[in-house]
């Protein structure tokens, strides 16, 4: 099982991921609206996996989510970070992935999707 | 012997006298064309480059300047090769028989070379040489033939792939093409050191970024895992030439990148249809499945689509909150299927990101390329096709379902604030606060303008002609959810206006009025009620054909009928089933849409007046109390009384009877506990007070058993503090459900005998329920600090 933290400015997104995450049998242990309070709740809670909506709206100097996503991994250069994007984004996930995030979710999000994501990046471990 | 294999033999002849190695070289060449010749061996291995695979036999002589012909038979040997050599000498030079023997020199034959014997000798050797020729020919002739055929195997299976295979380097130049096919499809008949985005993405200068980007970041990049990752991110699929192709892409073992180009144009068409219902169904799944959420988008975005702010944008920050929300409308559309609205959107970003630049906001340019790209447009065409399936009713139950869904929402929050410090608690419970006002207040001017914007279209449907509706009122006032049923009912009020008081152009040109139809708006908040008036320029209502009509259809009686007011002969029009109107039409019905109105306003406490004046036009005045006076304080002190009196009951398992609070006077309290209590950002106390013959029976209850006397004493006098801090603590719960934010508790405190006083004072003095049981009587209350 695997603790998470999700962070989405958008619920509808951020309540899509909780529901598949929790029916693959890991647990959201935090989610975040926005890439500061992902920073904080990320020092707090140390995530084993961290989804990270790849473009959200400013708030403390952290202006998108590769912003958050280069300064989790400044705390811990260990951190398992994957993007939320979508279609026509291409080229700023290629920019996360060269900062260090280990994958990519296009949205629609969907079960599959994150099943393939998850087995990617925990390739041991990753039945629940 | 055979002549032809012997002229094919290949004859290394080496020789520093000039005029006897053009004479032997001479001879030999009657025996083989292939007679190569040099003075030296040096030449002979620069010419062949050390490579004398091919060679037959070698005639060479010994001495010769720079090397001897027996160190170039040596050096042969060191490379394992057994070719038969001659040697030619003019002594009997015994010193080097030994050195040829190991090196297993063929033959000596003595200068002058008396030719006979040599072409004997040859022939000797060569039979030898022949017959290895030939078996090396038959093998080389098999291997070949297996090879052609494999290749030709696999030349026919690349080159009938519908596949086109090519390989790339670093910098997209193309290194090979592995079927034909790639030509046809690039329409290109040269590839080789082309550069293949220029090919592919030739018309699209962002694809061709991102390739370049990818297949630089790829190049830059040891790790594998993100190798994949760069190829997965690399476009996927094309249109060239009025076809699709489906991208693949490889990482060879050289560094170079494979392309995979599939042609789907066929799949694609064939997939047209199947895709066509697929989508139809998951549209519906993904509205369905999210209703909720989705009719927050739908509305949102309609309300979004309304906005002015479009038409304003003159600034970067502006201009980018744009940007933002249209890639949040996108993510959240294609979360709920509604693809080509995301995808119409994705354009209209695309669009604005090349045609704008940062540093020079064009709101005109903003505003055309908006309404160019008609997102708006292709979300409603997505949307009929929902509604054409759900029918309109899917939407119409909502509202219910949604005051519950904000409570879950609220209580979720808040349950996640419990374990908050309190400086972040303070700004969660401003965002929360927010959120819980505009999840539970609309806007009135953009429902307002949504309820009007197609009057036009639909006035045009009855040859009637009307201006665009006039909305006024302050943009800043928001409704309550619950109203919201009612504003949407007035659509039958304006359908009405449209049927029945907008007359038609030819009437209204014979009564001298301007040939556009008026229907205005107006709405105002004024001492926490709400006015919403209507009002059109037609024809006004004609009471007589309504009442005539009523009488008919057997509502009411004409006696009846007679005694009412003006007014009250006007309102019959809200009546069921009534209308004036000769033909039903679809667009006010059969009257029962304006008895929806009326309905939605006895509901909600509201009254109407109606104003009407035949040829000159009709008035309604809608007026609706916005305030519901709750009393927050009574609400929390029942709560509280409530939880208090459960408590006492399942501790005592058994009921308690609730005495009136009159007779506390003569009541003997003997222990009184307090507890700091806040919501709302209020400051409370709950007040407790208990008899000791009920304290001692409560304590007897939950204090356990098997302890020291002391012991047992210390938590007996706990006992109080316990009762309260647990019912307070229960009732939390409780208070948040009823809208009493930010609950939160203290310490709780035995009082000393002279507070105790003072507050049995305000006990007695202030009215409150007393539970009365077998055991005593105990009281609670809330006290405002």
């Amino acid at each position: 099982m695997l603790r998470i933290l999700v962070v989405d400015d958008s619920l509808l997104i951020r309540n899509s991921l909780v529901k598949i995450f929790t029916a693959l049998g890991h647990e959201v242990v935090g989610e975040a609206k926005s890439g500061y309070e992902a920073i904080v709740k990320y020092k707090i809670l140390v995530p084993d996996f961290v989804t990270l909506d790849i473009s959200m709206p400013m708030s403390h100097d952290i202006n998108n989510g590769i912003d958050a996503l280069k300064q989790i991994l400044e705390l811990d250069k260990y951190a398992k970070i994957a993007m939320v994007t979508s279609h026509g984004e291409e080229g700023l996930v290629m920019n996360a992935i060269k900062s260090g995030a280990k994958g990519y979710i296009l949205k629609p999000i969907s079960e599959e999707k994150i099943v393939e994501l998850l087995v990617r990046i925990f390739p041991k471990n990753w039945i629940s | 012997m055979n002549k032809n294999i012997l002229q094919s033999i290949n004859i290394l002849y080496l020789e520093d006298d000039n005029t006897v190695r053009e004479s032997i070289a001479r001879t030999l060449k009657l025996i083989s064309k292939n007679v190569y010749d040099f003075p030296n061996p040096i030449e002979a291995l620069e010419y062949f480059k050390g490579d004398f695979l091919n060679i037959d036999i070698i005639i060479t002589d010994i001495r010769m300047p720079k090397m001897d012909g027996l160190e170039f038979v040596a050096k042969l040997r060191e490379n394992d090769l057994n070719i038969p050599v001659f040697i030619t000498t003019a002594f009997d030079e015994k010193e080097f028989l030994e050195k040829s023997i190991e090196l297993k020199v063929n033959k000596f034959l003595k200068k002058p070379i008396n030719l006979k014997n040599f072409i004997d000798d040859l022939e000797q050797i060569l039979e030898v040489i022949i017959v290895r020729k030939e078996e090396q020919n038959e093998k080389l002739q098999t291997l070949n033939k297996t090879l052609n055929l494999l290749n030709n195997k696999i030349y026919i299976l690349l080159n009938n792939l519908e596949t086109g295979i090519v390989s790339f380097n670093k910098f997209g130049v193309i290194q090979s093409e592995y079927s034909k096919k790639v030509k046809e499809f690039l329409n290109c008949k040269d590839l080789e050191n082309k550069k293949i985005q220029e090919i592919l993405f030739a018309e699209d200068s962002t694809l061709k970024k991102l390739f370049i980007k990818g297949i630089d970041y790829i190049q830059n990049d040891t790790n594998i895992m993100n190798i994949e990752l760069y190829l997965g991110l690399l476009p996927q699929y094309i249109q060239l030439n009025n076809s699709y192709f489906a991208l693949q892409y490889k990482y060879l073992e050289n560094d170079d990148i494979m392309l995979i180009m599939s042609n789907i144009t066929e799949t694609k068409n064939l997939k047209k249809q199947i895709e066509q219902t697929k989508y139809k169904n998951e549209l519906v799944v993904g509205v369905v499945s999210n209703k909720r959420d989705f009719i927050d988008i739908k509305n949102s975005f309609e309300l979004f689509n309304k906005k002015s702010t479009i038409v304003m944008i003159e600034d970067d920050e502006q201009y980018f909150h744009l940007l933002h929300e249209l890639h949040t409308y996108k993510g959240l559309f294609s979360q709920v299927n509604f693809i080509l609205t995301a995808q119409k959107i994705e354009e209209l970003e695309n669009d604005l990101k090349v045609s704008i630049r940062s540093y020079n906001i064009d709101s005109n340019k903003i505003y055309h390329t908006y309404l160019k790209h008609n997102i708006f447009d292709t979300f409603e065409k997505e949307l009929e096709n929902v509604i054409g399936i759900l029918g309109y009713e899917f939407f119409d139950n909502y509202e219910e379902q949604h005051k519950e869904k904000i409570g879950d929402l609220l209580l979720q929050e808040i349950e996640q604030l419990k374990t908050k410090t309190s400086l972040e608690l303070k700004k969660e419970i401003q965002s929360i606060e927010n959120k819980a006002t505009q999840l539970n207040y609309v806007q009135l001017r953009s429902l307002l303008l949504n309820l009007t914007f197609q009057l036009p279209k639909l006035a045009s449907k009855f040859d009637k002609l009307i201006s665009k509706p006039i909305i006024s009122g302050k943009e800043s006032i928001m409704i309550p959810r619950n109203i919201i049923p009612f504003i949407h009912s007035l659509v039958h009020i304006y359908r009405n206006s449209i049927d029945h008081g907008i007359e038609d152009q030819n009437t209204r040109y014979e009564n001298k009025k301007n040939q556009y139809g008026t229907i205005k708006t107006h709405y105002e908040l004024l001492n926490g009620i709400l006015h919403i008036t209507i009002k059109d320029d037609g024809q006004g209502i004609d009471i007589d054909k309504v009442i005539n009509k009523i009488i008919k259809n057997c509502i009411f009686t004409r006696e009846y009928i007679e005694t009412l007011t003006h007014q009250e002969k006007l309102q019959l029009i809200f009546y069921d089933r009534i209308t004036t109107c000769e033909n039903v039409t679809s667009l006010s019905g059969q009257g029962v849409g304006l008895s929806a109105t009326k309905e939605y306003l006895k509901s909600l406490d509201g009254s109407v007046i109606i104003h009407s004046k035949l040829k000159h036009g009709t008035t309604f005045e809608f007026s609706i109390p916005l305030e519901q006076k709750i009393n927050q304080f009574q609400i929390a002190q029942n709560l509280l009384q409530k939880k208090f009196e459960n408590y006492i009951e399942s501790t005592l398992g058994k009921s308690v009877e609730v005495l009136k609070a009159q007779s506390s006077n003569e009541i003997q309290w003997d222990t009184v506990v307090k507890i700091p209590f806040s919501y709302n950002e209020k400051q409370f106390e709950v007040i407790m007070a208990i008899q000791k013959t009920l304290l001692i029976e409560i304590s007897k209850i939950i204090v356990p058993d098997g302890f020291h006397h002391e012991e047992m004493k210390a938590m007996q006098d706990e006992v109080p503090l316990d009762m309260i801090n647990t019912f307070v603590g229960l009732v939390i719960d409780d208070f948040d459900k009823h809208g009493c934010k930010n609950t939160n508790m203290g310490l709780p405190e035995i009082l000393s005998k002279e507070k105790a006083t003072k507050y049995f004072k305000m006990l007695n003095n202030t009215q409150h329920p007393i539970l009365n049981t077998r055991f005593g009587k105990a009281s609670c209350y809330l006290h405002k600090t």
